[in-house]
């Protein structure tokens, strides 16, 4: 899979970074096109978790009360931004710590399991994958960390003949 | 149509964000906050999240879960049940946490007139003095302005030069950086909330540090 990685400028602050996904070929960040999906039907619950995302960025970060963990392969920190059972809308992300998020994208979540559920299981694995291949890139150490851990150095498009 | 017209259209993220008012605002980042203060009490007290909930509180891990997630819009009782079990005072649970903040300070004085609407050079968090804080009101003169002599030895930190307002001394002016007036007059750490600075002893480990800790 082809990609490269976003900062989201107006949800990134001093507590934490949000960067976004971008596939290959794609004007919109796969978070952009997940807001722009749903913006009528779950206009609300939307704007709820850009606030909550705001808040993460400025004040608090990422802390991992605010994610559901363990929503990919093991220890690759996939996980989904915090939804209660009154909630529809799941949000796929990866997390770092407190300083620093990747948006991927999601959908109404009325399933168990995201693997009953097309949309949802093709944006988990996105975000798998996703995951894999960053992973993969600070192992090789062609990313780093900055000094603060809220950016990663290093090139961050992503070619599948790249990196397998 | 063109890349002009399109730049210029919000994006939905914009639009979503500029439609959250500055009351919706507030009220997530306080849940977000009293969900941080609850959890880190919790671990304050060396209890996992189950242990809270099976043990102390008495529910189901999700329902914790959910008072920790930062969505959770706490009744009065909840959070009296919480901060009964954490053994504090309702007052203490909400109060905010005092951050681990250093803030260093290098500037220079050189007269005595005009206004200093920057409390020091360089900006950064404002100070108070123990007897009161300092208001930000431009025209309230809130130092006590020595003007240093530049041919003395003195390195004087400024926290020494701080003092409650004294309407009749003028106002410090901090000159810019590159100035040939320049003087500094040392370093000066602060530490607290930070409306509510304190002066803090100075610490070889400390010269090094001119930003924000994190708690």
């Amino acid at each position: 899979m082809n990609f490269s990685l976003k900062k989201v400028t107006r949800l990134s602050g001093r507590q934490a970074s949000i960067y976004a996904v971008v596939l290959a070929g794609e004007s919109q960040t796969v978070f952009e096109q997940f807001m722009a999906e749903y913006q009528a039907d779950y206009r609300a619950e939307l704007k709820d978790i850009v606030g909550r995302l705001q808040v993460i960025g400025h004040t608090t970060g990422a802390r991992q009360n605010f994610f559901k963990e363990f929503e990919g392969k093991f220890g690759d920190l996939v996980c989904a931004l915090y939804d209660d059972p009154d909630r529809k809308l799941r949000l796929y992300c990866i997390r770092f710590g407190g300083d620093f998020v990747i948006l991927g994208g999601g959908g109404p979540k009325d399933v168990a399991a995201w693997q009953d559920d097309p949309n949802l299981a093709y944006n988990a694995q996105l975000m798998i994958t996703v995951a894999k291949q960053l992973h993969e890139r600070f192992k090789e150490g062609d990313l780093r960390w900055t000094a603060d851990f809220k950016d990663i150095q290093g090139d961050l498009t992503f070619k599948e003949e790249e990196d397998e | 149509m063109n890349k002009e017209t399109i730049n210029k259209r919000p994006s939905v993220l914009d639009e979503l964000l500029d439609e959250i008012t500055p009351l919706e605002s507030r009220k997530t980042e306080d849940r977000m906050l009293i969900a941080a203060r609850i959890a880190d009490l919790i671990k304050a007290k060396g209890w996992t999240k189950k242990y809270f909930a099976d043990e102390v509180v008495r529910q189901q891990p999700s329902v914790v879960s959910k008072w920790l997630s930062g969505t959770h819009n706490y009744t009065l009782e909840t959070l009296t049940e919480i901060s009964f079990a954490l053994g504090i005072t309702l007052a203490e649970l909400m109060r905010e946490k005092e951050q681990a903040l250093v803030f260093k300070s290098s500037f220079a004085v050189t007269g005595l007139s005009g206004m200093a609407d920057r409390r020091f050079y360089g900006g950064g968090p404002i100070p108070s003095h123990p007897d009161g804080p300092i208001p930000s009101h431009p025209d309230f003169n809130h130092m006590t302005a020595l003007a240093v002599n530049p041919g003395s030895a003195g390195i004087v930190d400024w926290q020494e030069h701080l003092t409650p307002d004294k309407a009749t001394i003028g106002l410090m002016t901090v000159p810019h950086h590159g100035s040939h007036e320049w003087q500094a007059l040392g370093n000066a750490f602060w530490t607290g909330n930070i409306q509510v600075l304190h002066p803090k002893k100075k610490r070889p480990e400390d010269h090094e540090r001119n930003y924000a800790l994190k708690a």
